[in-house]
């Protein structure tokens, strides 16, 4: 609404409805309610303020300085060390090569499985009740919380008594993997929970994507001859793609930051095989207490996430195509 | 309907299927395999949640090789034993319904408004300011973890309940502020104006349309109520008194606690915590869809 | 190049029967306009006709080929949609081609030749590699012209096309697409709620209401021999002026006003009603200055006049009669509130039976001249 610019004006400015003064209450009332959209505003930004955007400038102040949980107060400024000891710590390499096989297989997994299902489900080619049913079953694990889904998972490859070995075993794998118990394979046990967790988002996502097809594209393309898997390469997938960067984007952020339910499942082992950065953060601030190098980490994992937005943008070639 | 009712519209929908097949065997194929890849994912998605809750209800010390996909028998044992020796059944559900209910408010009365004034009024640098307020969320959680629990130490706000409920809010709120917006997008101009003409101040107009977004803020409500109800990161890192956990920090430090894994007690102790939410989740389905899509909640 | 023949086609929507037992068959290379006003059911026809829907009953052939239960994409239809529908992914080059690409049996060289010879055809080969965006109506108009006709399609199905148009450009493409299709010789159904379309454009007109075919004939036809009264108001315009009146095989036709005005018209019918609507276009009511004296006359002052350029219309609103709307040259000296006279001219006098709406035929007298130039029939 554009109506006027009353909000702009000041007390002395407003009159009553027939040019008489108003009263001290009414001019009050006048006044805030002139200013109402910035007033309507206000508390969400003081939120966002207070509660992200102060501590996140705060916690790039930590990183120069060393702090250890027990005394707070207790802080020396050391500039950038915290930055060389970790960049020279042969340790970091190995949790950042962890977190690039973590977010990669499970953003590529979410994204495809969720654009698969959602563009499965569209178009009701199956009937609502029997869509729906599968999409109520889809998005089940997004209502779960991080610690069911780290327990759940756990149980379902437990290497003795699981339901996914028992399967496996039934293919005729006679010596399944130890899963969680062993180095090779606890990163994909890992990766296959957050893909489970994960999908429903993107499922969603692209579906509400697809809604923005209009039904006479399809429409043309089955009256121009083409067949269903060429309609969805030729006009589903295309027109799909700005949702698709968006859902990369959104989701690689996600995945930087998921860390409760390794902690949960693996608690980063065996031997740190499934450490990530942000579970390393985590311990480092509140195992190791050292909040100065936690929060260098922090930083860095900031770092990583405008990084990763840029090289998506660039790889899809701009800004216009995401929004 | 009857059975037989159903038996027939069964038969007649196989009746068209195989019809169906037989004329186009290629689109037929390209259908079934496109079913296959459905029904499979449908049991990757629920068999691990099933598979657990399943575990509640089978006698303790049953759980064994090779595993079973239906209880032989159903016993409440496990769920005896969580009500009587743990705190799920009182302490921590009081303690989860309270902050999730207070972040379910909070969010409401911050973003109905704010998403309103974005929808309907000129602000000035309105675009920066609401693409600043999701840029935000691009900041990693963790890093603000860290000045927060100085922040809430120095103020004397650590270990309350309070904390976890304003924290789970502020999470959900830009997006909130973003969906209310876009509800509101879609309702008419004429509405408000026809109020202002008739010499409604603005904030009456705003009560007299605020009605009108009520799916919108219902969807919004469910999702912050999820939202808060699933914290773990959060609540394991700013409570530390056992009085004041919610579900999924109970759940953890019940199971870190004992360190050999009881499945049974666990699948019992998991189904109570995410009880509320399943049922919430079945009754409001499709609100929960509409909730994550944002601007498909018209109806 | 086929016929389209609907065999007692049926399409219901849960409650609703958007089609009823339509039967008719369209000729080869024949321009066939579906007219109706919205809702009834026009748009749901054709999309039986490409495929899009499937018929509750009856049967759809193209050729000599049954298509009822074809897919869309293998009935070689061509169809233009209202929106257009193109792809916005893709160039004006890519949208023409998709057709093509989509058969695996056509190489890249003759795909390029067929885009390049049908955009000449519709003059847009200089906006080949522009993006869909970047298009004018009228050329997102003839880009998906070109998208249809391709392909070479047996028959060519056009949904409303000129619709979201402005009111030059639609008689441009009118035209145009007339053109087209004579000179590709090519079975054509055209999807248009404007009759005056219709008019212009058919070499058949289908006229369609609540589902139902009321009528089909050649534009003449269906102007000057409506089936129906509610053809008979929906063709022309402005819409002919129908009047309740009573017949008597004596007097003919009488309309009866207030205090005992009579008008006559010297028709008779064959059958014996008693109670019918008399209709006769704007065009056809007989006017001069004046009172002028004799049963067949009705005399009464002009309420209003309406000037249409090349035409003038004038409004009677006598008391007791509906309103009666008379058509002269828009430089004759009729004015508002000039006392007038006015007569249907029997050979142009429609009958309709006054419940069913049918038309009933009417026996002229050999002696009845026309008012305007005979009908060729």
């Amino acid at each position: 609404m554009s109506d006027d610019q009353s909000y702009l004006s000041t007390l002395d400015d407003i009159a009553g409805p027939e040019g008489q003064p108003m009263s001290r209450s009414e001019r009050l009332y006048e006044a805030v309610d002139s200013r109402l959209p910035y007033i309507m505003i206000a508390p969400v930004f003081l939120m966002v303020i207070g509660l992200i955007l102060y501590p996140a400038v705060w916690a790039f102040k930590l990183s120069l300085y060393e702090t250890q949980i027990v005394n707070l107060d207790d802080q020396t400024f050391v500039g950038l060390q915290h930055y060389v000891d970790i960049l020279t710590d042969p340790f970091f390499y190995k949790i950042m090569k962890n977190s690039a096989v973590f977010v990669g297989a499970s953003v590529i997994g979410q994204v495809a499985i969720g654009t698969a299902l959602a563009i499965l489900l569209d178009r009701s080619w199956l009937g609502d009740r029997i869509a729906r049913f599968f999409r109520a079953s889809y998005i089940l694990p997004w209502a779960t919380t991080a610690v069911i889904v780290g327990y759940s998972w756990t149980f379902m490859l437990n290497p003795r008594v699981g339901l996914v070995n028992e399967f496996l075993r039934f293919l005729g794998w006679a010596n399944p993997p130890a899963w969680i118990n062993s180095l090779e394979w606890a990163m994909a046990g890992v990766v296959i929970m957050n893909i489970w967790r994960g999908t429903p988002f993107s499922l969603i996502f692209q579906t509400s994507g697809l809604q923005s097809i209009q039904e006479t594209l399809y429409e043309a393309a089955n009256v121009g001859g083409a067949s269903t898997l060429q309609t969805v390469r030729h006009v589903t997938l295309p027109l799909l793609r700005p949702f698709i960067l968006m859902n990369l984007i959104l989701v690689t952020l996600f995945t930087f930051n998921v860390f409760g339910m390794i902690l949960v499942m693996t608690g980063g082992g065996p031997l740190n095989a499934t450490n990530v950065l942000a579970l390393y953060m985590y311990e480092m601030a509140f195992d190791l207490g050292n909040f100065g190098k936690a929060s260098a980490l922090a930083v860095l994992l900031f770092g990583f996430n405008v990084l990763t937005v840029a090289f998506y943008l660039k790889a899809f070639g701009g800004i216009k195509q995401a929004v | 309907m009857s059975v037989r009712d159903q038996l027939v519209r069964w038969r007649y929908h196989w009746h068209n299927a195989t019809r169906f097949a037989r004329d186009h065997p290629h689109s037929a194929l390209v259908r079934l395999s496109g079913l296959g890849i459905m029904v499979f994912a449908a049991i990757y998605f629920v068999l691990p949640l099933y598979w657990l809750f399943s575990a509640a209800f089978k006698a303790p010390r049953t759980i064994d090789y090779p595993p079973s996909l239906i209880p032989e028998a159903i016993s409440f044992e496990n769920f005896v034993t969580i009500a009587t020796e743990t705190q799920f059944v009182g302490q921590y559900m009081i303690n989860s319904v309270l902050v999730s209910t207070g972040a379910v408010v909070i969010v409401l009365v911050l973003a109905t408004p704010a998403g309103y004034a974005f929808s309907r009024y000129d602000i000035k640098y309105k675009q920066y300011l609401m693409v600043a307020i999701l840029f935000v969320q691009m900041i990693p959680f963790l890093a603000m973890i860290i000045p927060l629990y100085r922040i809430f130490s120095v103020v004397g706000l650590l270990d309350t309940l309070f904390v976890i409920t304003l924290l789970s809010a502020a999470n959900t709120t830009p997006v909130a502020t973003w969906l209310i917006k876009g509800y509101f997008d879609t309702v008419p101009d004429g509405l408000e104006e026809a109020a202002r003409v008739g010499g409604a101040s603005r904030f009456q107009a705003f009560r007299v349309i605020v009605p009108l977004a009520k799916p919108a803020l219902g969807a919004v409500a469910l999702y912050a109520f999820v939202g808060a109800w699933n914290q773990f990161i959060i609540p394991l890192t700013f409570i530390s008194s056992q009085s004041k956990w919610v579900f999924p920090v109970a759940l953890y430090e019940f199971i870190s606690l004992r360190g050999v894994v009881n499945w049974g007690l666990l699948g019992a102790a998991s189904l109570i915590a995410m009880l509320p939410v399943l049922v919430l989740f079945v009754v409001f389905q499709r609100q929960f869809v509409a909730g994550l899509k944002g601007t498909e909640f018209k109806g | 190049m086929s016929t389209i023949r609907l065999d007692h086609v049926t399409k219901r929507f849960a409650e609703v029967t958007a089609v009823d037992d339509v039967h008719f068959e369209i000729e080869d290379g024949e321009l066939l306009v579906l007219v109706g006003p919205s809702g009834c059911g026009k748009t749901t026809l054709l999309r039986t006709i490409a495929g899009l829907e499937t018929p509750t009953e009856g049967d759809v052939s193209l050729g000599d080929r049954r298509v009822t239960d074809v897919p869309a994409r293998k009935r070689d239809v061509a169809l233009v949609f209202q929106s257009f529908a193109l792809f916005p992914h893709m160039t004006v080059r890519e949208n023409i081609s998709f057709n093509l690409r989509m058969q695996d049996n056509l190489a890249g060289d003759e795909i390029d030749e067929r885009v390049v010879e049908t955009a000449e055809m519709l003059d847009i080969e200089e906006l080949l590699d522009r993006a869909i965006s970047e298009l004018s109506g009228g050329q997102k108009q003839r880009v998906s012209l070109g998208r249809a006709i391709v392909t070479n399609p047996a028959a060519f199905m056009l949904d409303e096309p000129l619709a979201n148009l402005d009111a030059n450009l639609r008689d441009q493409m009118e035209t145009e697409i007339v053109r087209l299709q004579k000179r590709l010789d090519i079975t054509t159904v055209h999807v248009t709620h404007n009759q005056s379309e219709a008019m212009t454009m058919g070499d058949r007109i289908a006229v369609m209401n609540d589902g139902q075919i009321q009528q089909i004939g050649d534009p003449e036809e269906v102007f000057y021999e409506p089936a129906n009264r509610f053809i008979a108001e929906f063709i022309g315009s402005p819409t002919m002026n129908l009047l309740s009146a009573t017949h008597s095989r004596g007097t003919g036709i009488e309309i009866d006003g207030a205090d005992g005005h009579m008008l006559t018209i010297p028709v008779t019918v064959t059958a014996p009603r008693s109670r019918v609507t008399v209709g006769c276009r704007p065009e056809h009511v007989v006017v001069e200055h004046g009172r002028v004296s004799g049963s067949e006359w009705l005399t009464d002052e002009v309420a209003f006049t309406e000037f249409h350029g090349a035409s003038k219309y004038l409004f009677l609103e006598p008391e007791g009669l509906d309103q009666i709307v008379v058509h002269v040259d828009s430089n004759s000296d009729y004015e508002q509130g000039d006392l007038v006279s006015v007569r249907f001219s029997p050979a142009e006098v429609h009958v309709f039976d006054a419940e069913s709406g049918q038309r009933i035929e009417a026996d002229v007298p050999d002696d009845a001249e026309r008012s305007s130039e005979p009908v060729e029939r």
